[in-house]
């Protein structure tokens, strides 16, 4: 009898072995653009002379051919090395990173919960209320695709230009700029939230619909069990399932940071860090970058996934053999 | 998925009332008579409504309405490109995929699936670093950003098509690749081509006034809305409706979009 995998173990597998060509991947591809740009890290306004060039080069070992300097790459990666930055000279790219990673990822996550759980009640409270209420409901249910496709086409700078107009330059009840106390993180995370609230209302309400069209609906109706609890535990859970798939590729996009928004609010976050370091060909800091975000994307769908197993047992028994 | 409730759309009117609005005033705009780029430094930051100047002047003395004018037909002109661009090329791989199968398919959608998992704009903003700052730069990295959806929507299209029975009766009776693209597959899935195509525009024009506002879109010659809400952005202080009218020009273009996308999807379900 041939040897086989247990079916669960090769479940996870594969998604495993795809993450990491994934990965592979993205890396190859991030390191050959990087390469192909015009101009080098120590192309500064005044020329250093050739032979202080030489050394520079010879130091960071930019004067071997670029698949021996992927291959060193890959391999201090693995060692978990991302290798010295060449802007901030003396301090590793970990060192950076982990500077501008902190209110990233607090402006991320805190603004991932805020759009998340307030398009999720935006798009929910239409269903909520009671069967009499039916003018209250559609009016409820317009207002809220409406906002969603509203905050959806307002690009994040628009927004925080907005907010910093408002609330900091007009009225002044809130600081415009910096990250030190908490008070600072109001605007910036309602900047941030725009996107996933959008995303939230449109998705999940839409799914709302497509289950409202199904019969099994009907047959709890039939059944005498309450309204709201048929919406919450039936309707809403399916409901879930697309919305779901799209929370991996968008928490990882706002757990990385966002330019525009770090650059209005003068954060020193990741998403700044990436674009100078693109402007200032920093190549280690713009791929420890690049693969944070990658790991972050397939790590939050290995996520999803499997959350969305545990939602939809129809998944589970598609993933036995 | 059968279900018999049509999901009600957003109130849609409203929307398309202001896109016809902003695409009237860009017309109107480029044939009023001034110069977008003429400096008048007599008439510098002019308020809203002031006489030769309806909607004002910048700092340089320009004439707002007619730079909003020139950098509204930049942003249309780069989103109805990129658009093009990625429907074309996202349609001519996601029917290589589709009809082949095999293992072309796993390598269109694993090379769909790595740039998926790149980071979006920060692939753009490489890309306009590598490629310079032209306009067809910009478009060209924007379609990078934008064919890999564009394909993956269009090869599931596409491979519904293939199993449908017409296609087992079109091939039996000896039908060929070509005469079925152009006669049935077209037709068939031009909602979808249509779709893409509507949902592209508004992400493509996000992108670009991202950039143009990061310094990083169109070079100075030129304008687009982000390069005039960057502007903007400087005079935030002195003069708001500088900040405040190319701003609103994105929002209200970007909502319009998004509403006909959404009326259409509605509408398109299959």
């Amino acid at each position: 009898m041939p040897f086989r995998l247990p079916p669960l173990l090769l479940a996870w597998c594969k998604p495993l072995v795809h993450s990491l060509l994934t990965l592979l991947m993205v890396m190859v591809v991030t390191f050959a653009l990087l390469r192909a740009l015009p101009g080098g890290p120590f192309d500064k306004d005044k020329r250093l002379p050739p032979a202080v060039m030489e050394q520079l080069e010879a130091k960071y070992h930019l004067n071997a051919p670029v698949w021996q300097q992927l291959l060193a790459y890959s391999g201090n990666v693995l060692r978990g090395d991302l290798g010295p930055s060449y802007k901030y000279t003396s301090r590793t790219v970990q060192e950076v990173m982990s500077e501008a990673l902190p209110p990233t990822l607090i402006l991320g996550a805190l603004s991932l919960l805020l759009g998340c759980s307030a398009g999720m009640s935006v798009a929910l409270l239409p269903w909520l209320l009671p069967a009499r209420a039916q003018q209250t409901k559609a009016a409820l249910d317009t207002l809220a695709s409406t906002l969603g496709l509203a905050s959806l086409s307002a690009p994040s700078f628009v927004v925080a230009g907005s907010l910093v107009l408002l609330f900091a330059l007009e009225l002044r009840w809130l600081p415009a700029a910096r990250l030190t106390n908490p008070m600072d993180a109001i605007l910036p995370t309602l900047a941030l939230a725009t996107v996933p609230f959008g995303y939230t209302v449109l998705w999940v309400r839409k799914a709302l619909w497509q289950q409202a069209g199904q019969g099994y609906l009907q047959v709890k109706h039939a059944l005498g069990i309450q309204a709201n609890q048929i919406t919450l535990n039936h309707q809403w859970r399916n409901a879930l399932l697309p919305w779901m798939s799209l929370m991996g590729p968008l928490a990882a996009g706002l757990l990385t940071g966002s330019f525009a928004v770090e650059t209005i609010f003068a954060i020193p976050g990741v998403g700044k860090l990436f674009v100078l370091s693109v402007i200032d060909r920093d190549y280690p800091v713009v791929m420890g970058i690049t693969l944070l975000y990658s790991v972050l994307l397939i790590a939050l769908n290995l996520v999803s996934e499997s959350l969305l197993r545990w939602l939809d047992p129809r998944l589970r028994v598609e993933a036995t053999p | 998925m059968s279900s018999n409730t049509l999901t009600p759309v957003a109130s849609f009117t409203l929307p398309l009332v202001g896109l016809g609005l902003i695409l009237l005033g860009t017309l109107a705009g480029l044939a009023n008579g001034h110069d977008p780029a003429f400096i008048n430094v007599a008439d510098p930051l002019k308020p809203i409504f002031s006489s030769p100047y309806w909607l004002g002047t910048d700092d340089l003395g320009r004439d707002l309405w007619a730079r909003l004018a020139q950098g509204g037909l930049i942003s249309l002109w780069v989103g109805f490109a990129t658009a093009l661009a990625s429907v074309v090329l996202g349609g001519i791989l996601g029917i290589v995929a589709a009809r082949c199968g095999g293992w072309v398919d796993a390598w269109v959608m694993r090379g769909v699936d790595v740039l998926s998992s790149l980071p979006s704009l920060m692939l753009v903003v490489l890309l306009s670093v590598v490629l310079g700052k032209s306009l067809w730069a910009l478009v060209l990295s924007i379609t990078l950003l934008s064919w890999p959806d564009a394909t993956r929507v269009i090869r599931a299209a596409t491979r519904q098509q293939l199993i449908e029975p017409y296609m087992e009766a079109y091939t039996a009776l000896g039908g060929g690749t070509g005469r079925w693209l152009s006669h049935y597959w077209v037709r068939n899935v031009a909602d979808v081509l249509i779709l893409a195509t509507t949902l592209t525009v508004p992400r493509a024009i996000l992108a670009e006034s991202t950039l143009s506002f990061l310094g990083l879109g169109v070079a100075p010659p030129l304008s687009s809305w982000g390069t005039l809400a960057s502007d903007g952005w400087q005079l935030v202080r002195v003069a708001p409706s500088l900040l405040i009218l190319p701003t609103a020009c994105i929002f209200i273009t970007l909502l319009g979009f998004n509403s006909i996308g959404d009326w259409l999807e509605a509408r398109l379900k299959r």
